[in-house]
């Protein structure tokens, strides 16, 4: 039996550029030093906060599909290049301290001191790395053909 | 706006957040306030060597229409927040059946037990303790006030030319650093009371742990057919006020007799400052769990359409 190249459809890889670029967007609008600064958002306004939320939503719905496809059936076909394992890593980072802050802001838990700091820091430059690692990426694309997942050696889906 | 101060035994029923069991906190008798200020007196004491002197000249922002705020010529203003000055007697005068008389409130930060200044804090310079003092880390504070905004009593004040926003791009970037009352976490660590309290000499200000300073709050209101301020605003705080009178009355007294602006917060009832995105919270924790769901859907389907 041939088995797909790949291991995601072709909307859920937009799908899921789309959320990952709402997300880099709703999430550095959220740092007022420079946007209220000049006038592009209005401080006392947390819709950029809840439309974040929203996509976090979006993207942790997506992640999670993703992460449990590939642990129940995409391991025996797929594997990791160098540039997508770290990948996985840096969005495991974000998720992990995003929900974390998530989990924070809501009335029944919280976290204290550094360990607050550690996550607000790792969230955040998490995002500028991942940012610089996507234009990194969408180069080494272009001039090399590099990708996240490449088939098994042996297994159905080799081309 | 239904008022979510507590009347003696009409305690709020909206949800208080949860503290941690260390959690401690101040009950501040506004009828024993006599305003004399030894509480400002002591907490200028510790404050004044907490606040650098603004680098001048400060470096003006351009391209925008954000100004430079500047109070290190006014350092001994006590009559309102300033950076160099976390904590001022708000009064004035309240008209009851026994005639006018004088009130008198020590304002400051009233440390939320779920501070929404600490969500909105880009950098993380505002944290909270876990026994409750939030306060503000000036190595990673450049001034952007995004807690200012964010607070329900707009408490932190900002001293612009002062902090890490200097080292980048001082005319683009930052403003300088925002400052406010940090509940003396070093001495509340320590297990003692913060200066304000041990400073009072009326015995207006009460400090104990979180849990038995409400039980207090509530028997002196009681006790008073009195109201009780900061139990439920923004879902909990670690700063309760009792008088004897509604606070609402304050409130109205302090807009006639232009008690209130800038660094003169209000007592206005405090919903829970970022109640819309609370909503969402839980909707958001569902994602994944909705994600794993239809993958395995997916995966069965495939394994099933395999085997056919």
């Amino acid at each position: 039996m041939m088995v797909k190249s790949s291991l995601f459809s072709t909307p859920f890889k937009w799908l899921w550029g789309m959320a990952v670029l709402c997300a880099f967007v709703t999430g550095f609008l959220q740092h007022p030093f420079l946007l209220v600064r000049y006038g592009i958002l209005q401080p006392v306004n947390h819709g950029i906060v809840v439309a974040h939320y929203w996509v976090a939503s979006v993207l942790l719905f997506l992640g999670f599909y993703a992460l449990v496809v590939w642990v129940l059936s995409g391991r025996a076909r797929f594997r990791f290049t160098r540039i997508g394992g770290l990948r996985v890593w840096m969005l495991l980072a974000m998720g992990v301290s995003g929900m974390l802050l998530i989990l924070n802001d809501m009335p029944v838990i919280s976290f204290y001191g550094n360990a607050y700091l550690a996550l607000k820091i790792i969230h955040f430059w998490g995002g500028v790395l991942l940012f610089l690692f996507s234009i990194v990426h969408f180069f080494l694309r272009i001039f090399r053909g590099a990708t996240y997942l490449v088939p098994v050696s042996g297994a159905n889906g080799k081309q | 706006m239904p008022s979510t101060t507590a009347r003696a035994g009409e305690w709020p029923k909206q949800k208080i957040a949860k503290t941690d069991e260390s959690a401690v906190a101040t009950l501040i008798d506004v009828d024993a306030c006599t305003g004399c200020g030894a509480c400002v007196t002591a907490c200028r004491k510790r404050s004044a060597a907490l606040v650098p002197m603004p680098k001048l000249p400060i470096p003006m922002p351009k391209g925008t229409r954000v100004k430079v705020q500047d109070w290190s010529d006014r350092r001994d203003e006590t009559d309102c927040l300033t950076p160099y000055n976390w904590l001022y007697i708000q009064s004035c005068t309240l008209d009851t059946p026994d005639g006018s008389r004088q009130v008198h409130l020590p304002r400051r930060c009233m440390h939320c037990i779920n501070p929404p200044c600490v969500s909105r804090c880009a950098t993380g310079a505002m944290t909270q303790n876990q026994r409750g003092p939030v306060s503000i880390d000036h190595d990673f504070c450049i001034g952007e006030a995004d807690c200012l905004f964010a607070c329900p009593w707009m408490i932190p004040r900002r001293q612009s030319g002062i902090g890490p926003y200097l080292r980048f791009a001082p005319e683009y970037l930052g403003n300088g650093q925002t400052y406010k009352c940090d509940f003396c976490k070093d001495t509340v660590d320590q297990g003692a009371a913060p200066l304000c309290v041990t400073a009072c000499p009326t015995g207006a200000m009460h400090f104990g742990p979180y849990a038995e300073i409400v039980r207090r709050a509530a028997k002196m209101a009681e006790e008073r057919d009195g109201d009780v301020f900061g139990y439920a605003e923004n879902s909990g705080t670690h700063t309760l006020y009792v008088f004897s009178r509604p606070f609402r009355d304050i409130e109205a007294a302090l807009l006639k007799q232009d008690g209130l602006g800038p660094g003169r917060p209000s007592l206005r009832p405090a919903g829970v400052a970022m109640a819309r995105q609370n909503r969402l919270l839980r909707f958001v924790l569902a994602a994944p769990v909705l994600g794993a769901g239809l993958a395995c859907l997916r995966v069965l389907r495939e394994r099933n359409g395999g085997r056919r």
